[in-house]
């Protein structure tokens, strides 16, 4: 009898130190915040990392769908006719040789929201299209989903920014930046700087995308106007020439 | 909770552990393939559209 309560005695009433653990309120709660803090950068993980993978998917996929769909124009030999845009689609792809491999053979979409940038760059509906008198109007991510404007800051007066479309290759040339406020729609009108309602005379370009990095707090903006325009069956501009011989 | 998680498991050591990094990939699946694509299109920062008060047209945020 004796042995034996006590032999039970050190399992009785003592709590065990292994097997079932007792819970505490601070330690679940302690728990919980790391996992969320876990989560939390994670999100950043795939805000940086992971949408740059898809939006290269996206960009490499809608830019075959073009070149297949322009294969079939090769022959074309008229002057370029202006494109007509449907939202959400793609119409041309963007090329800008100072930023190298990010900002190359970029789809150009309709649409400046959130899906169309997810595929491309953004035509903003209702300004210019390539070539067109008025003001040519395209957005670029910063920071994630492909981030074709990462570097938009070491662009400098003179650099080119090249859009091919189905029949033409249109040629802008940057000549000054501004960082504005996200409210200033200025920078879209047909002459930015001038009253909206400014009959405009040349073919200009306004190219825009978030600052500073990783914030949409403000837009970084170049200004620029097109220098020349050609025919696809008139070659090749030359810098995307020198660059794909590369 | 992790504690618990641990000791409802089944299996030796070697199981749990198996068990706990297949919970782990299917649980960052969940999150990188529905939960942060829908918490990002709920984001301010990515789609602002801001209208300016004049008749200027609306500028999106290209983050």
């Amino acid at each position: 009898m004796t042995a034996t309560s006590e032999m039970n005695a050190p399992t009785g009433p003592q709590p065990r130190p292994k097997g079932r653990r007792r819970i505490s309120v601070f330690g679940v709660l302690g728990e919980i915040l790391i996992t969320v803090g876990v989560v939390i950068l994670l999100f950043v993980a795939w805000q940086l990392w992971w949408t740059d993978i898809i939006a290269k998917q996206a960009y490499n996929e809608q830019r075959t769908e073009l070149q297949q769909e322009w294969g079939l124009a090769d022959d074309f030999t008229g002057a370029p006719k202006p494109v007509e845009p449907k939202y959400g689609e793609a119409f041309g792809l963007i090329y800008i040789p100072a930023l190298g491999d990010k900002a190359w053979g970029i789809p150009v979409v309709e649409g400046t929201e959130r899906e169309p940038l997810m595929k491309g760059m953004g035509h903003h509906p209702g300004t210019a299209v390539p070539g067109e008198v008025g003001n040519f109007t395209v957005a670029g991510h910063r920071t994630t989903y492909g981030a074709p404007l990462h570097n938009i800051e070491t662009l400098k007066p003179g650099d080119e920014v090249i859009i091919e479309t189905k029949h033409g290759w249109y040629v802008y040339e940057l000549d000054s930046d501004e960082i504005i406020e996200a409210w200033e729609g200025w920078v879209l009108d047909p002459v930015p700087g001038l009253p909206v309602d400014e009959k405009p005379q040349e073919a200009l370009l306004t190219l825009y995308s978030c600052h500073p990095k990783f914030s949409a707090a403000q837009r970084y903006v170049w200004f620029g106007e097109l220098i020349d325009e050609y025919p696809k069956s008139a070659g090749t501009p030359p810098a995307i020439e020198a660059r794909e011989a590369a | 909770m992790y504690a618990w998680l641990w000791d409802t498991l089944p299996g030796p050591t070697p199981v749990r552990f198996l068990l706990l990094a297949v919970l782990a990939l299917l649980i960052l699946a969940l999150l990188f393939l529905v939960v942060f694509p829908a918490v990002d299109s709920w984001l301010p920062i990515d789609e602002s559209e801001i209208s300016s008060a004049s008749a200027h047209p609306a500028i999106h945020s290209p983050l």
